[in-house]
């Protein structure tokens, strides 16, 4: 199977954008996940809102992935 | 619904020599949200009741035996015994015959407790004097030989190389006598030697880390007390008679532990009641009680304190000041809105003014749910397993309320999508569609931001009616409406004409620049992040989906492999899906919660609102 060079450049700027958006996220939560932890020591009612507070940074990962759909939307346009 | 319980400002003023019947009417009808007065020059709070010393050591009593009887088990929860509380007729005991029968059964139980303690230790300091005379036992040693020496000291012990330790003391001393035998795998040895040279082989047996028992007890006993036989006969003594006091403190248990429980509550609510006055103001001859009240439980509840005083009160019901006031939150809303109250629990009252935004949660918070789920296969799932963790926790029953109506709704966007567990078509039968999520993703996307375009800007017109309500037209339209503006011109702007939509968005600029300051233009390229947050409606369902089929395709090339391969198949279907769900539970139960939280919310919320609490009522009691 011979893809272009193209091809395979497109298929590579949706993973960089995709992949990169996910380590993001994943320092941001990192923080806040022990931070959560910690306060939840201190009153395990928190729990709720912790859980709350670590999933917010994952919009980082959802702007990668629509980036990444629209590198390959617009390659597959063009 | 969409307001919060209408509450009145309440203040009673009454007669001191009322105020043990007025607690006592409040508490039993749960509807005062007690004010605590603070202390001023004019008005002290007041004192405690005068019983309220006695029932709180009552409480400590009851509370200590509860604790002692605790291994037992047999104290039950007052709630949960309903069988039993029916049968008990301590239900209508009066405080006073409470608060003495705990107090004798504090006395019984601690005396045995007491006897029982000492039993153990006598148990204890046996048991190791019998170790000790079976060793000088075992050493073929009397315990009379070891009485009274005057000119000899000795030392008996375990050793772990008893040879090279009687080697380096005889270097010492010349004087000195051993035996050594080895017992339980291990040397102990005995070492008499003269009192004189008794400090200087201390260093040596340090150093070959003797481990010296004393045996200053056996000494201290007759020859026949030290007798194994005889003490192997005072333990089983001891051990019969603690034994009984064991029984005799579970049969109390038994016997006792539901009423303890039931008092435990009855006192503690005594105590509340008691200590009360300390957040009332009081003079000398009067007390005065303020707090909030549910406007629709005002009449019932002025009038039962009419009856209880004979009249002899003053009452003033105040309209609350919203700016002043911090008045407390009821939330108000019908059969099923009301367990999504839960999730506002979790973020925050709204204040009393607010638009209190259950109902919204109730609307959205299934659909962006069901939308990432969307799978009609895995809804129903979901909603069996909801069902019946709603029939085994029903402590949690409004939890899975909201995961039940999601559920509902997980099936319905299953069907629009034409999903059931991954497949599109099952045995050559496509399952029919409205939007196939796996091949129209930019559709899907679309939709998404759309539901995000609606949602935001539902959330901007809530905003304008809270700002309009609380603070006037002019202000509610330069701060919200100008986000509508500047939505509008943008359309208009992509859609028609470049310069008519500028046009618009610079007008909708300076709205908002009038509105919010500073802080407002800052804030404009949030409006953008936050619709496209919306695309993770289609994200986690777009990774459900994705995952699905690959467990699926998987599972097909191991069926047409056919023999043993099926069962794998089988297997990996079952583990797979199961995973799938969990994802699909929690990922989209906790976007759908954030989309609410951070993306709504913030457009309109303030929040803050403190909880309604009236003076009697107990969360640990379901009341229902």
């Amino acid at each position: 199977m011979v893809a272009e060079l193209g091809t395979g450049l497109v298929a590579l700027s949706a993973a960089v954008a995709i992949g990169i958006s996910a380590i993001a996220a994943a320092i941001a939560e990192k923080a806040i996940g022990t931070a959560a932890i910690g306060a939840m020591a201190e009153n395990e009612n928190l729990f709720g809102k912790g859980l709350i507070l670590t999933v917010i940074p994952e919009t980082l990962v959802i702007f990668g992935l629509v980036v990444a759909i629209m590198i390959i939307g617009l390659a597959g346009a063009a | 619904m969409l307001r919060v319980k209408e509450m009145k400002k309440l203040v009673i003023v009454a007669p001191k020599s009322y105020q043990s019947k007025i607690i006592s009417k409040l508490y039993e009808m749960q509807a005062l949200h007690i004010i605590e007065h603070s202390k001023s020059d004019r008005l002290d709070i007041g004192k405690p009741l005068h019983d309220s010393p006695i029932l709180a050591e009552a409480l400590v009593k009851v509370r200590s035996v509860i604790s002692n009887l605790a291994k037992f088990k047999h104290e039950k929860k007052y709630e949960k015994n309903n069988a039993s509380a029916k049968k008990d007729d301590s239900k209508n005991m009066p405080t006073k015959q409470i608060v003495s029968s705990i107090s004798e059964l504090y006395d019984d139980i601690t005396s045995t407790l007491n006897l029982s303690k000492e039993i153990e230790l006598e148990l204890r300091s046996k048991t190791s004097m019998l170790a000790k005379a079976n060793l000088l036992n075992k050493m073929k040693l009397d315990p009379a030989s070891i009485k009274g020496l005057e000119s000899i000291a000795y030392f008996i012990g375990q050793v772990e190389k008893p040879h090279d330790l009687e080697k380096e003391i005889k270097s010492i001393t010349g004087r000195s006598y051993f035996k050594t035998i080895v017992t339980e795998g291990k040397s102990a040895m005995a070492i008499f030697i003269d009192r004189r040279e008794r400090q200087n082989i201390l260093p040596a047996l340090e150093k070959h880390r003797f481990q010296n028992t004393d045996f200053t007890e056996i000494e201290k006993i007759g020859a026949k007390e030290a007798d194994t036989a005889y003490l192997e006969k005072d333990i089983a003594k001891l051990e019969t008679k603690r034994q009984s006091l064991e029984k005799k403190l579970a049969s109390l248990s038994k016997k006792h532990g539901y009423f303890l429980a039931f008092a435990e509550r009855a006192i503690s609510d005594e105590v509340e009641k008691a200590e009360s006055p300390l957040k009332f103001a009081s003079t000398e001859e009067t007390v005065i009680v303020s707090g909030w009240v549910p406007a629709v439980k005002i009449d019932s509840l002025i009038s039962s304190l009419d009856q209880v005083t004979n009249g002899k009160m003053y009452i003033e019901v105040k309209v609350p000041d919203h700016h002043h006031d911090n008045v407390p939150i009821k939330l108000d809303n019908p059969k099923p809105v009301d367990s999504f109250e839960m999730l506002m629990h979790l973020f925050s009252l709204p204040q009393f003014k607010e638009i209190d935004p259950t109902f919204f949660m109730f609307l959205t918070f299934p659909i962006f749910f069901g939308f990432m789920l969307g799978d009609f296969g895995y809804g129903l799932v979901t909603l069996i397993l909801f069902l019946v963790l709603k029939k085994t926790m029903p402590q949690f029953k409004g939890f899975f309320n909201i995961l039940i109506f999601s559920s509902i709704a997980t099936m319905i966007f299953g069907m629009v999508f034409g999903e059931f567990f991954g497949f599109e078509e099952i045995m050559g039968f496509q399952i029919p569609h409205i939007l196939s999520r796996s091949h129209q993703v930019m559709d899907l996307l679309t939709w998404a931001i759309i539901i995000g375009i609606v949602h935001v800007n539902v959330g901007l017109f809530i905003g304008f009616y809270n700002e309009w309500v609380s603070h006037g037209l002019y202000t509610a339209a330069m701060e919200k409406l100008s986000w509508v503006v500047l939505e509008v011109g943008i359309a208009i702007g992509y859609f028609e004409s470049v310069w008519v939509g500028a046009i618009v968005a610079v007008i909708a600029v300076i709205m908002l620049w009038l509105g919010e300051g500073v802080k407002g233009l800052i804030e404009i390229p949030s409006i953008f992040s936050n619709i496209l947050s919306y695309a993770r409606l289609m994200a986690i369902g777009l990774a459900s989906v994705k995952l699905a089929e690959v467990i699926n395709e998987f599972a097909t090339e191991f069926i047409h492999a056919g023999g043993i391969s099926i069962l794998y198949a089988v297997l990996l279907l079952l583990v797979g899906h199961v995973i799938n769900i969990a994802l699909g539970i929690i990922g989209p139960f906790l976007h759908s919660l954030r989309l609410h939280y951070v993306e709504f919310f913030t457009k309109f919320f303030h929040g803050g609102g403190k909880e309604y609490r009236p003076f009697g009522y107990r969360a640990d009691i379901d009341y229902e």
